[in-house]
């Protein structure tokens, strides 16, 4: 004890704080938004979602409306065509995008919502819990989707889309529980939540505030893909004519179309874009979904080609490529070391 | 270049120069541009030589390694230099120019490198003779089958593993043992150069000691040169021949091991140096360096060591001192030193200036006589089951007997130093005395009060009482919260503070408590933006701030760059004297034990088996286990490196061995250390052993 230094708190403060470090922080968070999937994703998931908020608004036809035009190609009159009905298909495109992406949102909400709970309480709390919530998400991943979901719908006495959004989220939540439980499971054993417990934390606030947030990157992959599968499902219900058909959505829109033998009448604007919108709004989420993966998982960016030297030469980025490239055809200069008898000194 | 005459193997500085680094370069190209890693670096390797490398992490030395052998992967470039290998006969071959082919054939036929975490470099999936012999059928496609089993069974044989390991997995062996696996891996092609890329750093204290020995033994016998990477100057010191200690990617300082160890002439090698505690020889005071290694993002102008320099003055803050023959008198001409000191070619004698190592001051004899103990802890087991067999029903109830009727007191003020190698059950003790494992049996009482249950009030209070710094302060703080949140919840859980708003003053004043100042700056920052020294820092003050009479310190300096050791222990030392805390600083590090605190326990497999006053059984052991440990610990002023003490894994805590745990490896084993268990004979001056020799 008698050789405590005085104090070194100096010295301590003498050395600067890490480089940039606040500054840094947030500079990496906006090179993420700079990745080209996010913003692409960002663009084609905003603009169905600006459609189905104001859309209705500005394409003022009744989508439900009959008239004489029927069949009508894409026209100055009708952008999109007419249906056999003489309804106008841009007029239902923009409706149904509404009851569609509600339906994908509501259902991956929900299912996500469970999956948190399932998965967290699981992974956390282990024992009993754990495995009956286990077998419980392993019974729904096992159970085939869409025979159950038609089933279910077929039962359902209202098919509306609420009932549909429920028979989604019921189906969709089992694969995010399983890989939040692995989640958290391996974040409980991290020093940061044993030093949690023992500072004297509660259950509930280590798993709110320290388990969670660690899980976001999973939550948000989660919720896209049950968005994606959602819209996938919904359309799929639609199209069987297990949805309510007399509303529109992009799934209905296919119903109908396939209904009227829209194919073989050769009226691919009727079919094509509720199809193609589909594709694009799984597109968009899933393009999200890659990019915030790379944003929370650095391992998984693309390096970039320019920075990766040739192989098996001398990584000098100074060298022009065409030396370099001499330097690899130039295969007299080197030879192996076991048998190193005439190789001039390199 | 002519023909180099065949060698010995000597190692002396008169034989033939094998590798040869002249002023290599290396980046990492990040997307922010070109973060230097390795800087004019050139070192040259004789043939039988050891040459030693020295740093920090960071300071660039395994990117170094990397670079040579030409594993470097992207972002990391070599931005220039050259690196030349002499083959025994014939001329001198360019490494950096070698296309894939050579590289194959030059890597491990004449350069073989073992990395520091033999779990990861050694394959799961296959077992160990698979691994060797495939490194023969990759390099020797001629050699016969018979032949490469004769030669793997060599080189098992080599490196100590009996042949019948050789069907055994990764996870089958020891530590120990799958490094010395990477060894025999790396000698199998006889290679010229062996890099060892900090190969005993993951070991506990005696099995560092076996492998040492071991490859300097083969090293002798076999010929080949080392180049031997580590943060441990004082283990270097002792196998290296030459050693060349880096700081911030650059190699500061060059010598002789003997020179270095005698005569550091830069404040940085001089610092390292004193930053270890040691074992032999009477105390001296340990001096440390200040601060926190550079950012490598952001270095310092001038020379880069000057912000945590002792000897600061006048330009150093401009100028880069070159790499220039140490000026001082009694020094070999291949001294070199980068230091500005020696501008005007005097010699400044390099004094303990910074700061010394809070420490118990030696001589002192614990005497508790009268004194209530803070906590005390009766026969505590914790024991872990194990699930075996296919099926849970069918398994066989068995346990892992980690902590075993283990019995101690702590008193306020006093730090207790409990010394194990891994596996001993120390860090169970750790937890289970912060109730974040429940104790399978024992007594665990706190101010007189036992503790029973882990509900309620008084448990509550415990938590609040008895505080742990856990060992890894990368882990230890959650990445999504702000130091100042990381602060703020202990005082409002433990109802310091209403909120976290509310607690700003206390958090500002906990910082400052561990010298973190400015403190406003440290708040509103994430843990990725601290230094290793600094996150620990936190995780004390995090301890602190519930206000305990006990702080339990898991290892709180093995994860830390060697510099920034001192400081943490000085803070934690402080604290205890100062606020009248018991500190239990757990450890597998008898030397800063000795050191640090005033009484030391020694655990092994689960048990203790000697205690007393620090000095006395650091100097003095009486256990033959802890006398292992002594003549373990690295030891500058060693001669020779051959003597191997013991032998023998540490114990399986599901069959510990009868009697005596310790006794399928004593040396002075006795027929009744195999039956009965010894108890704790008292020896004089307050220490005592559990064994029957006394």
């Amino acid at each position: 004890m008698a050789l405590i230094a005085g104090s070194d708190e100096s010295r301590v403060a003498d050395t600067p704080p890490p480089s940039s470090a606040r500054s840094g922080h947030k500079r990496s968070r906006f090179n993420a938004l700079r990745s080209w999937k996010v913003i692409a994703g960002l663009v084609i998931v905003g603009f169905f979602v600006l459609m189905a908020i104001v859309g209705p608004y500005l394409v003022k036809a009744n989508p439900s409306a009959m008239s004489l035009a029927i069949l009508l190609p894409p026209s100055s009159a009708h952008w999109l065509g007419t249906t056999q009905e003489g309804q106008d298909v841009l007029a239902q495109l923009v409706d149904g995008s509404r009851s569609t992406l509600i339906v994908a949102a509501l259902a991956a909400s929900i299912a996500t919502v469970v999956s948190i709970i399932v998965g967290l309480a699981g992974g956390y709390l282990g024992g009993v819990s754990d495995e009956l919530l286990s077998v419980l998400s392993n019974i729904f991943l096992v159970i085939p989707t869409l025979p159950l979901v038609i089933v279910l719908a077929g039962y359902l006495p209202n098919r509306g889309d609420l009932s549909v959004t429920l028979v989604i989220a019921l189906t969709g939540w089992a694969w995010g529980a399983r890989v939040m439980r692995a989640q958290t499971l391996s974040i409980r054993k991290r020093d940061y939540i044993e030093a949690a417990r023992a500072t004297g934390e509660g259950t509930w606030r280590i798993l709110l505030w320290e388990i969670l947030p660690n899980e976001l990157a999973i939550v948000t992959a989660s919720f896209l893909f049950t968005a994606i599968f959602a819209i996938l499902t919904a359309a799929g219900l639609a199209f069987l004519g297990l949805a309510n058909v007399s509303e529109w959505s992009w799934g209905t829109m296919l119903y109908w179309a396939q209904n009227d033998s829209a194919l073989q009448a050769g009226a691919w604007w009727w079919f094509v874009p509720p199809g193609l919108c589909i594709a694009l709004v799984g597109t968009g989420l899933a393009l999200l979904n890659f990019g915030f993966d790379e944003m929370t998982n650095p391992r998984l960016r693309s390096v970039r080609p320019v920075k990766r030297p040739k192989r098996g030469q001398p990584p000098t980025p100074a060298a022009p490529v065409e030396t370099l490239r001499a330097a690899v055809t130039d295969g007299s200069r080197f030879t192996p070391v076991r048998h190193a008898g005439s190789v001039e000194e390199g | 270049m002519e023909t180099r005459p065949p060698d010995e193997g000597s190692g002396s500085t008169t034989s033939p120069v094998v590798l040869e680094i002249e002023d290599l370069d290396v980046d990492y190209e990040l997307s922010t541009g070109p973060l230097p890693a390795v800087r004019q670096v050139s070192l040259s390797l004789r043939r039988g030589q050891v040459l030693g490398i020295a740093g920090e992490s960071g300071s660039g030395k395994s990117t170094l390694a990397y670079a040579v052998t030409r594993l470097l992967r992207p972002p990391g470039v070599i931005a220039g230099g050259r690196v030349r290998y002499h083959p025994r006969s014939g001329p001198a071959v360019d490494v950096l120019a070698m296309s894939d082919d050579q590289l194959r054939a030059f890597r491990w036929a004449e350069l073989a490198i073992v990395f520091q975490s033999a779990m990861n470099a050694l394959n799961p999936v296959l077992n160990l003779r698979v691994q060797i012999l495939d490194v023969l059928a990759a390099h020797r496609p001629e050699m016969r089958h018979q032949d490469r089993l004769d030669r793997m069974a060599e080189l098992l044989k080599l490196v100590g593993i009996s042949g019948d390991r050789a069907k055994a997995f990764p996870h089958e062996l020891s530590g120990g043992m799958r490094q010395r696996a990477m060894i025999a891996i790396a000698l199998a092609l006889d290679p010229e150069i062996i890099i060892l890329d900090e190969p005993t750093t993951a070991l506990d204290v005696v099995m560092q000691r076996q492998i040492l020995s071991e490859i300097m033994g083969l090293r002798s016998r076999l010929g080949f040169s080392v180049i031997f990477i580590t943060h441990d100057l004082s283990l270097l010191i002792e196998v290296a021949d030459e050693i060349a200690v880096m700081y911030a990617g650059r190699v500061v300082e060059q010598c002789r091991s003997e020179e270095i160890y005698k005569t550091p002439r830069h404040p940085y090698s001089y610092g390292l140096l004193n930053s270890f505690p040691l074992l032999h020889g009477p105390r001296q005071t340990l001096t440390g360096i200040m601060g926190f290694p550079p950012d490598m993002r952001s270095l310092p102008p001038g020379c880069p060591f000057h912000p945590r320099c002792e000897y600061v003055h006048e330009g150093c803050d401009r100028v880069r001192p070159p790499l220039r023959v140490s000026p001082a008198p009694g020094d070999t001409p291949d001294h070199v030193v980068a230091c500005s000191l020696y501008d005007d070619r005097s010699v400044p004698e390099l004094k303990a200036r910074a700061v010394s190592l809070a420490s118990n001051d030696g001589a002192q004899i614990s005497d508790h006589a009268g004194e209530e103990p803070v906590l005390s802890v009766k026969g505590l087991q914790k024991f872990f089951p194990v699930h075996q067999g296919p099926r849970r029903s069918q398994a066989v109830r068995r346990v892992v007997r980690a902590v075993d009727d283990i019995s101690l007191e702590l008193y306020a003020g006093k730090v207790t130093a409990l010394v194990g190698e891994s596996g001993s059950g120390k860090s169970t003790i750790g937890r289970v005395l912060s109730q974040l494992y429940s104790a399978t049996g024992g007594t665990i009482t706190l101010n007189g009060r036992p503790i029973k249950t882990r509900r309620g009030r008084r448990h509550r209070e415990y938590v609040r009482d008895v505080q742990i710094v856990l060992q890894d302060p990368f882990s230890s703080l959650n990445p999504l919260h702000t130091v100042g949140y990381h602060l703020a919840r202990p005082l409002v859980i433990h109802g310091f503070a209403r909120s976290g708003r509310r607690a700003r003053a206390a958090v500002e004043k906990l910082l400052a408590d561990v010298q973190l100042t400015p403190a406003d700056q440290f708040v509103s920052k994430y843990p990725h933006e601290l230094s290793g020294g600094q996150r620990q820092r936190i995780a004390v003050a995090r301890a602190l701030a519930a206000q305990p009479s006990v702080i339990l310190a898991d290892e709180p300096v093995s994860m830390l760059d060697v510099s920034t050791r001192l400081g943490v222990l000085n803070l934690l030392r402080g604290l205890a004297t100062d606020r009248h805390l018991a500190l239990l600083y757990i450890t597998h590090d008898i030397a800063s034990a000795r050191y640090f605190a005033d009484t030391t326990l020694v655990m092994y497999g689960g048990q203790l088996i000697e205690g007393g006053p620090s000095e006395q059984v650091a100097l003095r052991p009486a256990h033959p286990y802890t006398q292992l440990l002594r003549d373990s610990a690295p030891n500058p002023e060693r001669e020779s490196t051959s003597t191997v003490p013991s032998t023998g894994e540490p114990p399986s805590l599901i069959n510990p061995p009868s009697g005596c745990r310790f006794h399928p490896r004593c040396p002075h084993v006795m027929d009744i250390c195999k039956e009965q268990k010894p108890g704790q004979i008292e020896l004089e001056g307050g220490q005592w052993a559990a064994c029957w020799l006394y």
